[in-house]
């Protein structure tokens, strides 16, 4: 009854952001027969890559840059555990996947000459980041999705929200969708399953991530028996706007802008004198809260922030270059950015961890893939570099995409069909668990908010074992308050009382293995800073966290990072 | 937040017990920096979880959450309480099909915008390897306007055309075929301009000039639509005069 | 294959669809301001068939156009008919050239005319050329 007729497709995507599209072009372009079915929750022009604002990094100028350079800034920039293999990888295809999304008609800003234009991100250390003003993932989402259009071999199923993937004989055989028109549940089939469903910001309170971002392809992913790695790291971009976390794009510190604290002081000559506003993320967000601590930051309704200076780069360039900059700071904050410094303050940003991923995006589960952030391959290690991440959705999308459709055409998993108990099981649970009558439970937004403030508080900037410690405990209650809730909402169509409720139960899954991991790693590296533990330990931490699911909880594994070319050595800017 | 209250009037539409729409009326605290989409999230969160509309990115860029406030259509994430005197009416975005309170039924828009072929055709094709086309920054201007529509369907639900004729590929769709249209990269123009320039097309439009007034990124698909109308004119006196070879 | 095969079916429930109100334009002002635009054109339509009038009388020789410009001169309906008509033929040019300004917009080498400047532009050329006509119409 509320179970829908099954489709079946040669490939299952979760999720139609830019490395979602990305990955379902390259698959139906390396295999002229096979379909793709791209199973989003949201509309996949809503997806999040539609946030990114300052750029795409990739060597597609040559004078004064090159692979080597571009490797070892993404390597300097994670703290020396990314893997080396992965980032050369990453860096040598770059280029030509900036230029192919400029062959579909992205709107790459222009020199001009008529060539793409470049600007300085955070820990680059030369131009090499390609931008669309400082829209940029707006643009590149936009022109994937309109280019996706034209393969009707790619057929969208918008709006179905992804419960769980079916795995039946050790591989992955598809997944189970609750249809938001009907409220049916549809199982869909394939032969392998890629997903691209982005990370988890809203396990924290104050975020730049949109409201759809929590982790479910993670969460499907661990529950389903693949590891999640590294997942302790989490960025705070330097620059939020209080009181909402919107983004204001490090590409206002390309373009020149300075960064101030209540003194007038530029007082990352204290933190990163060689690069000052352009040092890496990590770095700056923790400047700015020692000047919080420190008693030199502005004190405004919604807590401490510091300067953002646009001023002195005058109108003509801000329009320009930085058009939403200013739109949204005028909107939001009632401050013109051509006349007055923007307050910011650092803001949760970026999951560095995610999926444990190969190369070729494939995961331990026979048929599973992943990219984009919900993946961890890992090229950012400890900490991501601006402008790496869009360039990662189309790099990595693209291979996972290449060798889902390989899988495929060599068999992919389909030795013995999935029993159909699987998908009437999956709703059975949600029909218990949700749609009966539970009365007088707790409200799910008490727990969310709950679970993001115990994550503010021992997952922060700084963060030190009892903090940690707290946080992880206050999580385990609201795991168990957790089946004592009852939603409002027992009807079917677009039920998203019921769709909140499992991305909360996906969320406390991800959060606890980010505080787990926080516990456990006792250093300090990158953005997973300890104030009990100062310091890198390489001896004991050029690792990655390997985190497995288990009903009591994490069970974490350490594996060594690869290192081929790029000795670790002090982290200085 | 301060104890400032307002009261907020809200569609309310369930099919699976309603036979048509109500409204329910919900008292909300709110602030100087209160939207209308925060005011929607702390009555889903505190007061009725049934409550039921799209949102997503909160910073007017992803197009999810428009409606249509005191009766004019807006992105809420970007449209303040403090601006409006006495109560609010929240109404989904007119025009659409209703799914489910504030949520519109919006499949039609997707199937408008595939048939205007908003993806680029190139002129002549370069392989990757030869690198980009070029584009000088003044090329790049002549459509750039164009490529900032989010797909928010703000002016589907301004336009009185689209209201009576829903055959009318409408706003957004035109303005992403113009924005093609006018890529230097491009030379499908007359290809796309089949529908387009159609009956269905631009000829439908009869310049409100709506659309481009609630457009919250300053599309102006109104004037797209004219500019296509002039240029299919064009087009079409060329290829009387010049039978062959008139593609521009 | 299209992506209508693959599609879920029909949900069984219905999205309620709203009547759209045949007095549409009753609802907002700038429907109604649209609609009185689009009336006006009458006025301009009735003045042009007069004038057409006035031609069709000259190419019937002098009794005929006479007849026609005593008919012109002397009805004070018809003065009044004519001062809407300018009126609504002011009007009606002014909106226009504020759409002409928007469906192509103009630049003098790097300068962008804005449309303020546009409309004024075209309206001074309006009433250049009426006046170049008037001197010649009324003798000299």
């Amino acid at each position: 009854m509320s179970l829908t007729d099954p489709v079946v497709h040669d490939i299952v995507l979760v999720g139609g952001g830019g490395a979602g599209i990305r990955a379902a072009i390259a698959a139906v372009e390396a295999d002229p027969k096979l379909t793709v079915a791209m199973v989003s929750k949201v509309y996949p022009m809503r997806s999040h890559t539609v946030s990114a604002e300052g750029g795409a990094a990739g060597v597609v100028k040559t004078e004064n840059d090159s692979f080597d350079l571009h490797a070892f800034d993404t390597i300097k920039g994670s703290d020396f555990i990314s893997d080396q293999d992965a980032v050369e990888a990453f860096v040598k295809e770059a280029p030509r996947e900036l230029l192919q999304l400029e062959h579909w008609g992205c709107p790459w800003s222009r020199d001009p000459d008529g060539r793409v234009a470049t600007r300085t991100f955070g820990g680059m250390s030369t131009p090499r980041t390609l931008f669309a003003a400082d829209k940029t993932g707006f643009h590149m989402l936009h022109a994937l999705f309109q280019t996706s259009l034209k393969y009707d071999r790619i057929v969208r199923y918008d709006e179905q929200f992804v419960t769980s993937l079916i795995v039946h004989d050790g591989a992955v055989r598809g997944v189970t969708a609750i249809d938001l028109h009907s409220g049916k549940l549809l199982p869909i089939y394939g032969r392998a399953v890629i997903i691209c469903t982005g990370g988890a910001g809203k396990v924290f309170p104050f975020t730049t991530n949109a409201s759809i971002k929590t982790g479910d392809g993670m969460a499907m992913a661990y529950r389903a028996g693949v590891p999640l790695k590294d997942m302790e790291f989490v960025q705070y971009h330097p620059t939020g706007l209080p009181g909402t976390g919107i983004l204001i794009t490090e590409a206002s510190r390309a373009e020149g802008g300075y960064l101030f604290n209540k003194e007038g002081d530029r007082f990352l000559s204290n933190y990163v004198p060689t690069k000052m506003e352009l040092g890496p993320r990590d770095l700056l967000s923790r400047a700015i809260i020692e000047e919080m601590e420190a008693g030199r930051a502005f004190e405004g309704k919604h807590g401490q922030y510091v300067h953002l200076d646009l001023t002195h780069l005058g109108e003509k360039k801000i329009n320009e270059r930085l058009p939403f900059v200013r739109e949204l700071a005028t909107k939001y904050v009632g401050i013109d950015p051509v006349k007055q410094p923007i307050p910011i303050r650092p803001v949760v940003h970026y999951c560095m961890g995610g999926i444990d991923t190969d190369i070729n995006g494939a995961t331990p589960l026979r048929g599973l893939y992943a990219a984009g952030e919900v993946a961890c391959v890992s090229i950012n290690g400890a900490n991501r570099l601006g402008s790496n991440s869009l360039t990662e959705c189309l790099v990595f999308g693209a291979w996972a995409g290449k060798h889902a459709a390989q899988y495929v055409r060599q068999g992919g998993s389909d030795s013995s069909p999935a029993p159909e108990s699987i998908a009437r099981d999956e709703w059975a649970r949600i029909e218990r668990t949700y749609l009966q009558d539970h009365k007088n439970g707790e409200r799910i937004a008490t727990i969310r908010h709950e679970m993001q403030d115990a994550m503010e508080k021992g997952c922060g900037v700084y963060r030190n074992g009892e903090t940690i410690q707290a946080a992880r405990d206050k999580l385990l209650t609201l795991r168990e308050r957790y089946g004592r809730i009852s939603i409002d909402d027992r009807n079917r169509v677009f039920n998203t009382d019921l769709t909140a409720a499992i991305e909360l139960d996906f969320m406390l899954d991800i959060a606890l293995a980010m505080a787990e991991g926080a516990l456990r790693r006792t250093e300090s590296r990158g953005a997973h800073q300890r104030r009990d533990h100062k310091g890198r330990n390489d001896q004991q931490f050029l690792t990655h966290t390997i985190a497995h699911r288990t009903e009591d909880g994490p069970r974490l594994e350490y594996r060594p990072a690869t290192i081929t070319r790029w000795q670790p050595e002090e982290r200085k800017y | 937040m301060s104890d400032k209250m307002k009261k907020l009037t809200v569609t309310r539409y369930n099919p699976e017990t309603d036979s048509a729409p109500r409204t329910q009326t919900y008292e909300v605290p709110y602030d100087d920096d209160t939207v209308v989409l925060d005011a929607l999230n702390h009555i889903k969160d505190q007061q009725d979880g049934t409550l039921t509309y799209r949102w997503s990115c909160r910073m007017g860029v992803c197009g999810s959450c428009g409606m249509n406030v005191n009766g004019v259509p807006k992105l809420t994430c970007a449209t303040f309480l403090r601006d409006f005197e006495g109560d609010i009416t929240v109404e989904p975005l007119a025009n659409f099909p209703i799914m489910r309170d504030l949520v519109v039924n919006m499949s039609d828009f997707m199937e408008k915008l595939k048939r205007v072929k908003p993806w680029l055709i190139p002129k002549e094709e370069k392989s990757i390897d030869e690198g980009e086309y070029l584009q000088t920054p003044r090329q790049l201007e002549a459509y750039r306007q164009f490529s900032m529509c989010i797909n928010c369907m703000l002016c589907y639900a301004a336009c009185p055309v689209y209201g009576k004729h829903q055959d009318f590929l409408g706003p957004a769709a035109i303005a992403l075929g113009h924005r093609y249209n006018e890529d230097s990269r491009d030379g499908a123009r007359a290809e796309r301009n089949k529908i387009i320039g159609s009956g269905e097309g631009v000829w439908e439009c009869t310049f409100v000039g709506e659309c481009s007034e609630v457009c919250p990124k300053h599309v102006d698909p109104a004037a797209a639509i004219q500019r296509e109308k002039l240029a299919n004119v064009l087009d079409k006196i060329k290829s009387f005069i010049l039978p062959r070879g008139s593609s521009r | 294959m299209s992506a209508k095969d693959y599609r879920v079916p029909e949900p069984g429930y219905k999205d309620y669809i709203k009547p759209y109100p045949e007095l549409w334009w009753t609802k907002k002002r700038p429907y109604l301001l649209f609609m009185v635009r689009e009336f006006t054109a009458l006025f301009v339509l009735l003045f042009a068939m007069r004038l057409l009038q006035g031609l069709i009388a000259i190419s019937k020789g002098e009794a005929a156009w006479n007849a026609w410009l005593a008919g012109a001169t002397n009805s004070v309906a018809l003065a009044i008919g004519s001062l809407f008509a300018l009126f609504f033929v002011l009007f009606h040019s002014i909106t226009w050239f504020q759409a002409g300004a928007v469906v192509s917009p103009m630049r003098i080498g790097k300068f962008e005319v804005p449309p303020s400047m546009f409309v004024l532009g075209n309206m001074g050329l309006v009433v250049a050329v009426a006046a170049v006509i008037g001197y010649f119409s009324l003798g000299g």
